[in-house]
């Protein structure tokens, strides 16, 4: 797989001679750092394998507005996590009222054939899963992407410290539940 | 004892639980470019030459026509007896002053 030139990319994703073949090393450079970003928010695979065409998808009907401005992985994890966070918000307007839902995310993953964690990965899933979805975006990032505030910062707009707040209070709530299970 | 990051971590590990079909990734591309709108190429219009011909005749009969309709109205209306003359009433215009001009239209009110 070529490298991808940062310097270069955007020029040549504007080039119609080269944007195919630039767009395909794109994908194969994201694709599974895309997909795990969707995936730990929604958890299902289909639902995540949606959500990761469609990122791609928006990207090459966007590709005119991508002007280099920001970094190509800034831009592409914006379009992903827009994306997640709209398909959760559907989601949520259409399903399980909030009394039921801790219930619901657990039996979820119980017949999920693509979980496999024990009962402790399990919890701490199900722990993330009651987060508001823009905080367990930000937990996702940090404890399991390990992305520096900075990055995360460009990529959901929003200030470095509060993005350290609502990270240490998702740290929290998450020991909380699993003192609460103990 | 309450629970910090550092503990968490120990607690949950660091293996990810999750799970793709198999070759998953392999065949992404595949079924993601097969959904990309298709570039189309732009289609080259050709005729064939006998038509090439008929159209340069087209386009050099315009070009006279329009040559010789501008050339028509290019005419002045009024018609001068030399051109000294018609000089000589341009440069009457140019030298009029403003306090002349100022003069005329408040005569005119």
């Amino acid at each position: 797989m070529r490298q991808l030139d940062e310097s270069t990319i955007a020029r040549q994703l504007q080039d119609e001679s080269t944007r195919h073949a630039v767009f395909t090393d794109v994908v194969n450079a994201y694709k599974e750092p895309l997909y795990w970003h969707i995936r730990r928010m929604v958890t299902i695979h289909d639902d995540a394998d949606d959500i990761l065409q469609n990122t791609f998808i928006k990207a090459w009907n966007g590709l005119s507005s991508f002007r280099g401005e920001s970094k190509l992985s800034t831009w592409l994890y914006r379009i992903a996590t827009n994306e997640t966070l709209n398909f959760l918000e559907r989601q949520r307007h259409a399903s399980v009222s909030l009394d039921d839902e801790e219930s619901h995310a657990a039996l979820t993953l119980q017949s999920d054939p693509f979980f496999d964690g024990d009962e402790t990965q399990q919890q701490l899933q199900e722990a993330i899963n009651l987060l508001p979805p823009k905080q367990r975006q930000v937990f996702n990032m940090k404890y399991f992407e390990e992305m520096k505030y900075e990055d995360m910062s460009e990529v959901l707009e929003t200030s470095v410290g509060a993005l350290k707040a609502s990270y240490h209070h998702a740290v929290k709530k998450i020991c909380d539940f699993f003192e609460q299970h103990d | 004892m309450t629970m910090d990051e550092k503990k968490l971590r120990e607690l949950t590990g660091q293996q990810n639980p999750f799970r793709v079909p198999e070759g998953y990734f392999e065949d992404f591309n595949d079924r993601l470019f097969a959904r990309l709108p298709q570039q189309k190429k732009a289609k080259s219009i050709r005729l064939r030459p006998v038509l090439w011909r008929y159209a340069a005749a087209v386009v050099v009969a315009l070009g006279l026509g329009t040559a010789l309709y501008l050339n028509q109205e290019s005419q002045p209306v009024t018609a001068y007896d030399s051109q000294e003359d018609y000089y000589n009433e341009e440069l009457d215009y140019i030298m009029v002053g403003n306090m002349e001009i100022a003069e005329y239209l408040t005569a005119a009110e």
